[in-house]
């Protein structure tokens, strides 16, 4: 079979791109956006995780790469990994949409088609070969999620979240594009594999020259435009407004696959091309990651708004995630991905509690969460669970695959390179330091008495879902964690190689 | 035919012909300018033979404790000085791999000194017996709490239903630790052991197995299960996700003290807080909320830190394995330097929940704000985690930082034993003397640890189960006054013994066993402690016992204000009445628990002690 059948997932993504407009034309009913929403993202899951188990159904062989169009689309396990992950997470925020949009929201058929083709950019990225590829993916995936957030055009919040999103996000594109124009001019090759054959040739002496700086350059401008997208110190100052001003299951998108696709990114670009680049690298990555956690956890006491403060939590847990990158091991480099997974999960399933609190009402202030688990055990239950394993309690499945990442860093701290023993410290302190704002909205949910005694119904996807993603953090992942790892450690594997 | 014959002949002679001799010149030059063995190291190998030759001059030989001590303490040692002659060594002291150091005892300032090498040089790791049962109890004990748990959550909206589950679990646990207890036996080394994969490409695994370190324990979390659900029999509050947390919690800390891999180790320590955090969140006192947050952030930060401590074991051991024992087993390979490094770190982490002064904060906080059954199990079991961690997962691993860090834990523990007596003298609220008390009795325990020798650890282990034992005890004193009186404040009270004489009589025998009185529990422990610390700091003792004055004080003078005297004013006297069944058989099976172990206390002592003399053998104390 041609190879070209791997492209199947983006394939069904991009039919329903086309269909969804296509029916607002047809048919009045609202529900038939998400149907096809939901059919083409289930299908493509399925095929992906076939694809992963069963490689021999469509001829593939999962020890080494494929590439399709001309090289410039790479399929292998790291790609595979997070493109589940992508569809994953856009096919729970679909599900959540319907029960968050009222009844004659307009727009819709808008909103499913924004969604689908920001998921069709994270896969493109997940698969890119070359820096041209990333970039179109990127931007694929940002442009549409300039008009999600912005999607209330009624809401103050949201349209001013929307306008700062975009120009941040055209400002740090710009940047990283000027930083891949000038890595092109003195490699002259776009391709991953070609920049490194030319920084490899440059440090073995087959290539003369000193472009030490050049390069150094150029990966600070991709550096700072791909910091824009995982929102680390100092690139971070849009996330906090941004989440609490979008409607929360685009916050949930951002949030969960937004950031695993720059992380992606970063991982594609730093770990296999620029591993070779210089030293200075990974020291300034480290110190990005060290600012990151603290500044993070810090912001994150003060804050009011429970969109706000998973804001800054997560600038801290990209900067939990970063600490693995100057560590290059394969080892830290699983468990960054371990890590990047089950992010997006416990992130996601806090942001779907949220959304759905807010969209029965009750608000977005810690106030609102108010004796929750008296109005519904499971989403508090829930809501418990993601807190306690975004600050790494054992456990759950957020302590495993922080562990995992402490473990691989601390691997190569002590064999050697002694100031990412720092690096590790600090991280497990700063997991102590933001026990303090997780136990704060789990206090508000059981302590509390309701500040109403209204009567409220939560939707039942909500609850399905929540419960599925406890079940997935508290049963799943804790029990069948070496599984996990085992996907994590193909995955890091295929992107060194 | 002669062939094997011979052969058979000399593989049994072989042995016997494998044992050379070995001669050390003792001797000193004509000109009186230097003394010397010759060889200076003798490297033979085990069951080898060695003569000692005198030469020239007036020697003896006598072995020191290391290559630079010059004092006799023990060993071998051939007599006064003589001139001429020869004396072998005696053959006990080839007979397995180590070092031995001796010097001549009159040339000692000459630096005459010498070293024999027997086999590998190195002292040969204790063997540890490890027995796997063909049942698996101790999977048994982790998994019906949980089942419980669950199985009570089923019925939420029943009154009746969560308790009568709960009583019937707990019951059943019991049962099942009293088996384990009794299995374990007074053996060496670990017995029923189990192990399941959890991840094996980090060599983590659930092992699981006790000795008589950890038995005592599981009884005491077993004997304090259905007392607590018992004495929270009336709990009208949510009671489906009360008794649930207290299933949850008691296979938390069944994990804790029944598992011999560090990593899951850390697991239920850590799993330990949550419910104990909401049982404090949601049922405690006014200030609940603040209690909850510092309990839960205060001992989670110390236990990251024990975690890291952990890892670096891990890795600095290299044998990609989180089992105590095989960490255990390669303890001579750490330097000094990273043995104090690591003990520091997994003492913060342990010290905060033994709670030893200065980090002892917490505990009055999350004592007084917390349901008495969250007392009961705080004071009676999770204190003890504490201490049992460091016994189990610290003094075997990294002895030459813990002998490093003696000093401090004996000055931190006189501290706690002094402070938390006097602290608790000067309470007026019940609840909080107990809880002071606890920090008092646990410094009692650490001192035990401090001394490093068999009756010391012996006997804090004993204070562990004792203190388990009476000072759950104390607080449901505590529980039953206020459920009756609406206050715990002791000037308040007075005046409640003629109205419920039975149950102040309980109320008495309690306070009296709490204080050590000679027949219940506690008083073994106090005193193996004390003579163990007089044996190895003398009239330092002085300072510990006179903290005994305190804790007699102060337990006497809270029973003589709240209990006895003339009618208090301030309180409504006549309806305090006689406490109610669920609460009396639980305070009454305490008080039988704790005079039945103070009356044979060799029951629980004889696997304790020889638990700790295996640790101690394992540490090369002994």
């Amino acid at each position: 079979m041609d190879s070209s059948v791997l492209f199947l997932p983006e394939l069904l993504l991009i039919a329903s791109i086309m269909a969804i407009p296509g029916l607002y034309i047809f048919t009045e009913n609202r529900n038939s956006y998400s149907i096809c929403s939901n059919l083409s993202l289930s299908g493509a899951l399925i095929f992906l995780v076939v694809s992963w188990y069963y490689p021999d159904t469509i001829s593939m062989n999962r020890d080494v790469s494929v590439y399709i169009f001309y090289d410039h689309f790479k399929v292998d396990d790291f790609s595979q990994l997070f493109k589940i992950v992508f569809v994953l997470t856009a096919l729970i925020v679909s599900l959540v949409s319907t029960s968050y949009f009222e009844e004659n929201e307009p727009h819709q058929p808008e909103y499913f088609t924004l969604l689908l083709s920001s998921t069709l950019g994270m896969m493109v990225t997940a698969s890119a070969n070359d820096f041209l590829t990333i970039f179109i993916g990127i931007e694929l995936s940002a442009f549409s999620s300039y008009a999600m957030v912005a999607f209330r055009k009624k809401d103050d919040q949201s349209t001013e979240a929307g306008a700062k999103y975009l120009l941040i996000g055209a400002f740090s594109s710009a940047l990283s594009l000027y930083g891949i124009s000038l890595l092109y001019a003195i490699t002259g090759s776009l391709t991953f594999d070609g920049v490194e054959a030319f920084i490899d040739g440059l440090n073995s002496g087959v290539i003369e020259g000193d472009f030490t700086e050049v390069i150094f350059i150029a990966s600070l401008f991709i550096m700072a435009g791909l910091g824009f997208k995982i929102a680390v110190v100092p690139f971070h100052a849009w996330a906090p407004d941004v989440y609490q001003g979008a409607p929360t299951p685009v916050t949930a998108l951002l949030a969960a696959g937004s950031k695993a696709m720059g992380f992606v990114a970063v991982f594609r670009v730093f770990v296999f091309v620029l591993e070779a680049a210089s030293e200075e690298w990974k020291l300034v990555l480290g110190i990005i990651a060290l600012a990151s956690m603290t500044t993070g956890n810090l912001a994150a006491i003060s804050q009011n708004d429970v969109g706000r403060m998973l804001a800054y939590s997560s600038i801290a847990q990209a900067g939990y995630i970063m600490i693995a990158i100057p560590a290059l091991s394969s080892e830290a480099m699983s468990g960054a991905i371990a890590h990047t997974l089950v992010h997006a999960f416990m992130k996601g399933g806090a942001f779907v509690v949220v959304g759905c609190v807010g969209a029965v009402g009750l608000g977005y202030n810690l106030d609102s969460y108010k004796g929750l688990a008296q109005r519904s055990q499971l989403l508090a239950l829930s809501m418990t669970v993601c807190l306690l394993s975004l600050v790494g309690i054992p456990p759950f499945a957020g302590f495993i695959s922080k562990f995992f990442l402490f473990y691989g860093t601390l691997k190569v701290g002590l064999a050697g390179e002694n100031w990412l023993i720092i690096l590790v410290l600090v991280g497990v302190l700063n997991s102590a330091l933001s026990l303090y704002y997780y136990l704060k909205i789990m206090r508000y949910m059981y302590l509390y008495d309701p500040e109403s005694s209204e009567d409220i119904v939560f939707p039942n996807t909500v609850r399905y879902i929540s419960f599925g993603i406890l079940l997935l953090l508290a049963v799943i992942f804790p029990l069948y964690w070496e599984s996990l790892f085992e996907l994590c450690r193909e995955a890091s594997a295929a992107l060194i190689a | 035919m002669r062939f094997p014959v011979f052969l058979l002949l000399a593989i049994f002679l072989l042995p016997m012909a494998s044992a050379e001799d070995h001669t050390v010149l003792v001797s000193q030059s004509p000109d009186g300018m230097s003394y010397y063995f010759e060889p200076i190291i003798l490297e033979i190998a085990v069951g080898d033979n060695v003569t000692f030759v005198w030469g020239n001059g007036s020697h003896n030989v006598a072995q020191v404790a290391s290559s630079d001590s010059g004092i006799y303490e023990s060993g071998f040692r051939s007599g006064s000085p003589q001139v001429g002659g020869n004396w072998s060594l005696p053959v006990e002291y080839a007979s397995q791999d180590g070092t031995l150091y001796y010097v001549c005892e009159p040339h000692i300032m000459m630096e005459m000194r010498g070293t024999i090498v027997v086999g590998t040089g190195k002292l040969p790791v204790p063997e540890i017996s490890m027995e796997f049962g063909d049942f698996p109890w101790l999977s048994y004990l982790l998994v019906f709490p949980i089942i419980g748990s669950l199985w009570t959550f089923g019925f939420r909206d029943s009154p009746n239903a969560p308790r009568i589950i709960a009583l019937f679990t707990t019951l059943f646990t019991l049962l099942l630790s009293i088996v384990v207890f009794f299995k374990a036996g007074k053996e060496s080394g670990f017995s029923l052991m189990e192990e399941y994969e959890w991840a094996p490409s980090f060599g983590i695994s659930l092992l699981l197995g006790v000795d008589g370190l950890s038995s005592p324990m599981v009884l005491l979390t077993g004997i304090i299960g259905p007392l607590t659900v018992i004495f929270a029999w009336d709990e009208r509050e949510k009671p489906a996700l009360f008794f649930s947390l207290l299933l949850v919690m008691q296979t938390a800390l069944f994990g804790v003290f029944i598992t011999l891999d560090y990593f899951v180790f850390y697991v239920f320590w850590e799993v330990v807080l949550i419910p104990m955090f909401f049982l404090i969140a949601i049922w405690g006192g006014e200030n609940r909320r603040y209690a909850s947050i510092k309990f839960f952030i205060y001992t989670f930060t110390a236990s990251v830190i024990m975690l890291v401590g952990f890892m670096a074991l891990y890795f600095e051991t290299g044998a990609e394995t989180f089992s105590m024992i095989e960490i255990a087993k390669q303890n001579g390979e750490f330097s000094r330097d990273f043995q104090i490094w690591i003990f520091a770190a997994l003492f913060i982490g342990f010290a905060v929940k033994v709670p030893s002064v200065p980090w002892h904060t917490w505990l009055p906080d999350a004592h007084v704000q917390a349901p008495t059954a969250g007392s009961i199990l705080l004071a009676g079991v999770m204190l003890k985690m504490g201490l049992y961690g460091l016994i189990r997962a610290a003094l075997p691993v990294v002895p030459l930082g813990a002998e490093y860090f003696v000093p401090l834990m004996v000055v931190l523990a006189i501290i706690s034993i002094l402070y938390g007596a006097a602290l608790s003298l000067g309470q007026t609220d019940l609840k909080k003397l107990v809880a002071y008390s606890s920090v008092s009795h646990m410094g009692v325990a650490l001192l035990g640890v401090a001394t490093m020798t068999e009756l010391g650890l012996a006997g804090a282990v004993f204070m562990m189960f004792a203190h388990g034992i009476l000072s759950p005890a104390m607080f449901m004193v505590a529980g039953v006054l206020y459920h009756q009186v609406g206050t715990r404040d002791i000037p308040k009270l007075g005046g409640l013994a003629t109205h419920q004489p039975n149950t102040a009589g309980v109320f008495v025998v309690i306070f009296m066993g709490s204080l050590g009185l000679p027949g219940m529990a506690v008083f073994v422990a106090e005193l193996s402690v004390f003579i163990a610390f007089f044996e190895s700091h003398g009239y330092w003792l002085l300072l510990p016992i006179s903290g005994m004055v305190l804790t007699a004080g102060y337990h006497l003078w809270a029973l003589q204000r709240a209990i006895f005297g003339p009618d208090s004013k301030q309180i409504d006297v006549e309806h305090v009445h006689e406490a109610t069944w669920y609460e009396m058989y639980p305070m009454f099976s305490l008080v039988l628990v704790a005079t039945l172990f103070g009356i044979f206390p060799h029951y629980i002592m004889d696997p304790i002690t020889v638990a700790c003399y295996d640790i101690l053998n394992f540490m090369g104390v002994l």
